[in-house]
């Protein structure tokens, strides 16, 4: 008690010094929190792609459902030998997984991670909220294509290489479409804060207010994910594993980790976006955490959905990628830039 | 004139390490750009001056330039430029690091 009201005291006297120290608590929290957040989305990516092809998926460390597969794996990764190929350009080889990952940081310090209602007040759970939180967003997720790039620049292997000029291009392809699919999202709110963003929704979500942008968003985010059938970074029956080849030990992780805390980030963006966040009925006996459910559920769908698209389609030619961004996503996203800007309007 | 009071406030002196430490790697980055002879290194080392420089930004109270300088210079102008040193010839950048 005494050291809570000392706390008080402090965060009274210098509320500019008590929110840094809070901000460099709330990093470190959120830093542990998504690493081991993205272990459990590549538990249930490879259970759920277990069942969809009709096999077990992990079921040995720890019990029937191998929960403490993804610890094992882990620890592995930490004790390999770390290899440094020779002739490799060893300082940007270095650096491409903690740019890499650093990435993943920036953008999850922005984004709300669902709320509580706290007195009847919805407090919602995020590091930085920021009036220019999905502008932020998308700057940072702009960033993604550096770390891949250096890591395929500095490994000296022509399939690496091919790697990185593959993710920017298709980055620089994918980026603009999906800046004016948020950019719309932020007309119709009238607010480029995340938070804002999640209770314009309150009567009418922004999946069902402009469906292409929905769509078109999707196809983006999966892009940038570099997954399945947008794999060409990675795609291991031509260029081997892309910009990833020669890495090994926990440079590796760092870089296969960094893939999986983007899916979950980029699923928790899209729920924010266009899936209402954290909307919906109170629960009346558990009203204090009613938000979170609502946001975990969508989020398990969205996660679930990805993870049924990466084992149900096959991977295009990256030049049929990059017409799709060009030709066809860009008009069609002005199209719906339109489109919320006449109905934002009509009920302005 | 410098008010010597001023430095026993501890808000002062965390915005002078801020501005300290970001001056630091601007100039630093900018000279690396400058001196390095290789082109991918001088575009990687120009994206680290960009960055601090949206840090600085950030840093003034302006996040809404701070997050326009990260978008416009690092996600498009920087990426272009990586983009066009790939596509220049490989010589250039071989003979100083690889090997």
């Amino acid at each position: 008690m005494e050291l809570l009201s000392a706390i008080t005291d402090f965060a009274a006297r210098e509320p500019k010094i008590f929110a840094v120290i809070l901000g460099l608590i709330g990093a470190a929290v959120l830093a542990s929190v998504i690493n081991v957040a993205a272990m459990a989305v590549v538990w249930l990516e490879r259970k759920v792609m277990g069942d969809l092809q009709a096999r077990y998926g992990p079921n040995r460390v720890g019990g029937r459902w191998g929960i403490l597969q993804l610890g094992a794996d882990a620890i592995k990764l930490f004790t390999k030998e770390d290899i440094i190929p020779r002739g490799a350009d060893k300082s940007v080889y270095v650096w491409a997984p903690i740019v890499a990952s650093a990435t993943t940081m920036l953008v999850a310090g922005a984004i709300p991670f669902g709320a509580v209602i706290i007195d009847g007040r919805e407090i919602p759970l995020v590091v930085a909220n920021m009036d220019i939180s999905a502008l932020y967003v998308e700057a940072a997720l702009s960033l993604m294509a550096i770390g891949a790039f250096m890591a395929g620049y500095s490994s000296n292997n022509k399939y690496s290489m091919l790697g990185a000029f593959r993710g920017v291009a298709r980055m620089i392809a994918y980026e603009v479409p999906m800046g004016v699919c948020v950019i719309s999202v932020a007309v119709m709110a009238h607010s480029l804060n995340l938070v804002e963003i999640v209770n314009a929704q309150q009567s009418i979500w922004f999946a069902v207010a402009q469906p292409l942008g929905f769509v078109i968003f999707a196809i983006c985010l999966i892009t940038d994910l570099g997954r399945m059938p947008f794999d060409q970074t990675e795609a291991e029956e031509e260029i081997i594993a892309g910009y990833n080849t020669e890495y090994s030990g926990i440079r590796f992780g760092l870089l296969y980790f960094q893939e999986y805390n983007m899916m979950l980030l980029g699923s928790i963006l899209l729920v924010l976006l266009f899936l209402g966040g954290w909307n919906g009925p109170v629960i009346p006996v558990i009203s204090f955490i009613s938000p979170m459910i609502w946001f975990f559920m969508k989020l398990l769908i969205v996660l679930v959905a990805l993870i049924w698209i990466r084992v149900s389609l096959v991977r295009f030619r990256i030049d049929q990628v990059t017409d799709l961004g060009w030709k066809v996503l860009l008009p069609l996203s002005l199209v719906n830039f339109v489109w919320a800007v006449a109905v934002g309007l009509y009920f302005a | 004139m410098i008010d010597l009071a001023q430095f026993y406030d501890i808000r002062f002196l965390i915005e002078l390490g801020a501005f300290s430490l970001l001056a630091v790697l601007i100039l630093g980055f900018s000279i690396l750009t400058v001196w390095s002879r290789n082109m991918v290194h001088a575009a990687l080392y120009l994206l680290g001056a960009f960055a601090s420089v949206a840090m600085l930004y950030v840093s003034l109270n302006a996040s809404f330039v701070g997050v326009a300088q990260v978008l416009v210079y690092i996600g498009a102008v920087g990426v272009l430029i990586l983009f066009a040193v790939m596509l220049t010839r490989r010589t250039l950048v071989e003979e100083e690091s690889h090997g």
